[in-house]
């Protein structure tokens, strides 16, 4: 295709979007042009893709924006300090706001945490939620009793009212709740509920399992859910600073220590499954400590960690 | 609450309309039995979805449908770029391997947000001030062109404007960073 074309394809591509965000959205006759030729679709793709990531800390400030010399302005001390505007307006922003369009529902919004951040979110009901590092929630401004764990950790502690309960998806992964205080985790494939006061009913396309206090389920992408025991003084570690585990593999314990200390943690791809068994304080020796606490060692690669074996030393 | 709308009647509006979503779905690129299971996704979603007033569900189920395509396009696009972080790991650079916002991320996310941040100042004031009502203040054209004065068609080139920069700016930055993007299961006959 040349340039030109391209530029047509992007050009309509951008059209259909715009249109399709509208309240007069014709999904039949996008479907139509989407026929007409299969590379529309890829062209679309790049589009909505580059809008889903576009932030609202990407639009320059309006009071800033009078200033034109701060937000285009050529000289490289004027641009570093564009670029540290829009960075620090990007960590509130991912912190406060999100992004709205994706959360489908005119009332839904997004509450996120940056990993090594933690943040208490009402839920509106007198329930409130606490949220880990790296953690984001969808809830909505009509409906306290509905929340969407999209990955992260989050502690919810719901006011009683068995006429509503609450509701929280976490992809297909449901788990319904009366009045209660229970912890959840979504990370990549991985979704854990732990019980901490209470019951609640965890479903998945129709199979309902009833937990109560001190019973944990953790359940793996294609794997059956497994029930299991747990203190639940350790449930909510994460909230002191405190990580407990017993035979949990090493990739599981890297990816908490991550979302609690907002660095990086990668383990050597041979030694993810080893089990761990024990307890982490979440501080800055964390890692080395997990690492000589299993005969490991923790080595640091610009801002992350890697934990391997400890004979990696050129021989 | 209005009964119409609540789950189990967009439940029921899903299955009626089945046929059409699935022909959607494989217009986007999604191989006919991957389109299956992904209807079965979107079915399993409204479960939990609160019974609230939808305007126009029939949009909504679309709508809901691309973004579950466009975030299976987003997280294939990762696991495939995982080895590639993995690679560039073990030689000391940063990694984009993941879906969540590590170290690394956030200042790939910087990065990217700088470079959008640009491309955006580059446009001129007016462009920026509609791009804005429309992108985040979810306010509808109709309404801008209004508050503007301006004819619908004008706020449409505005925003074409904007998106042109803000795709292409991403792109750019994908060019140069291998990017959670490319789809895969992509029917290439």
């Amino acid at each position: 295709m040349n340039r030109q074309a391209q530029q047509d394809l992007q050009a309509q591509a951008i059209a259909w979007h715009i249109q399709l965000r509208g309240d007069a959205a014709d999904w039949g006759a996008f479907v139509q042009w989407l026929e007409g030729d299969p590379a529309r679709s890829d062209a679309y793709d790049a589009v909505a893709l580059a809008d889903a990531e576009l932030e609202p800390g990407a639009f320059p400030a309006p009071a800033i924006a009078a200033n034109d010399d701060l937000i285009a302005g050529s000289s490289s001390r004027n641009r570093r300090w564009a670029t540290a505007f829009a960075a620090i307006a990007a960590v509130f922003l991912i912190a406060l706001i999100g992004l709205p369009w994706l959360t489908a529902g005119p009332d839904r919004y997004e509450v996120a945490t940056a990993a090594g951040q933690h943040r208490t979110a009402p839920l509106g009901d007198g329930s409130s939620v606490q949220l880990n590092g790296a953690t984001r929630l969808i809830l909505d401004r009509n409906d306290p009793r509905f929340a969407e764990l999209v990955t992260g950790e989050a502690t919810f502690s719901v006011r009683h009212d068995a006429a509503h309960p609450l509701v929280v998806v976490a992809g297909d992964h449901r788990v319904q709740d009366t009045g209660t205080t229970f912890n959840l985790i979504r990370d990549r494939g991985r979704f854990t509920i732990a019980v901490i006061e209470g019951s609640v009913v965890y479903d998945r396309g129709g199979a309902a399992v009833p937990l109560a206090a001190g019973q944990t389920l953790r359940a793996d992408e294609a794997g059956r859910p497994v029930v299991g025991r747990e203190d639940p003084q350790a449930m909510t570690g994460w909230q002191r600073g405190q990580l407990s585990y017993r035979a949990a593999p090493l990739e599981t314990v890297a990816r908490d220590l991550s979302r609690s200390l907002g660095v990086e943690v990668a383990i050597d791809p041979e030694l993810m499954a080893l089990p761990f068994t024990g307890s982490v304080r979440v501080d800055r020796d964390a890692v080395t400590s997990l690492a000589s606490a299993l005969g490991l060692q923790a080595r640091r690669t610009g801002d992350s960690w890697l934990i391997e074996p400890r004979s990696r030393a050129p021989r | 609450m209005n009964p119409n709308l609540a789950s189990g009647g967009l439940k029921a509006l899903l299955l009626e309309n089945r046929a059409a979503l699935l022909r959607f779905l494989v217009a986007r690129g999604v191989p006919p039995d991957e389109a299956e299971d992904l209807l079965q996704d979107l079915f399993v979603k409204l479960e939990g979805q609160p019974s609230g007033p939808i305007a126009e569900p029939r949009a909504y189920l679309y709508r809901m449908a691309d973004n579950l395509v466009l975030d299976r396009r987003r997280s294939a696009g990762r696991r495939s770029n995982r080895e590639k972080a993995w690679v560039a790991l073990q030689a000391g650079s940063s990694l984009d391997a993941d879906d969540r916002p590590s170290a690394e991320q956030v200042l790939i996310a910087r990065e990217r947000l700088a470079a959008v941040s640009h491309a955006l100042a580059e446009l001129p004031e007016r462009t920026v001030q509609i791009f804005r009502r429309f992108r985040i203040d979810s306010v509808p054209q109709k309404e801008i062109a209004a508050e503007l004065g301006i004819s619908l068609s004008a706020v449409e080139k505005h925003l074409q404007k904007a998106y042109q920069v803000v795709v292409e700016a991403q792109l750019q930055l994908d060019a140069d960073m291998p990017p959670p993007r490319r789809p895969t299961g992509k029917s290439e006959t």
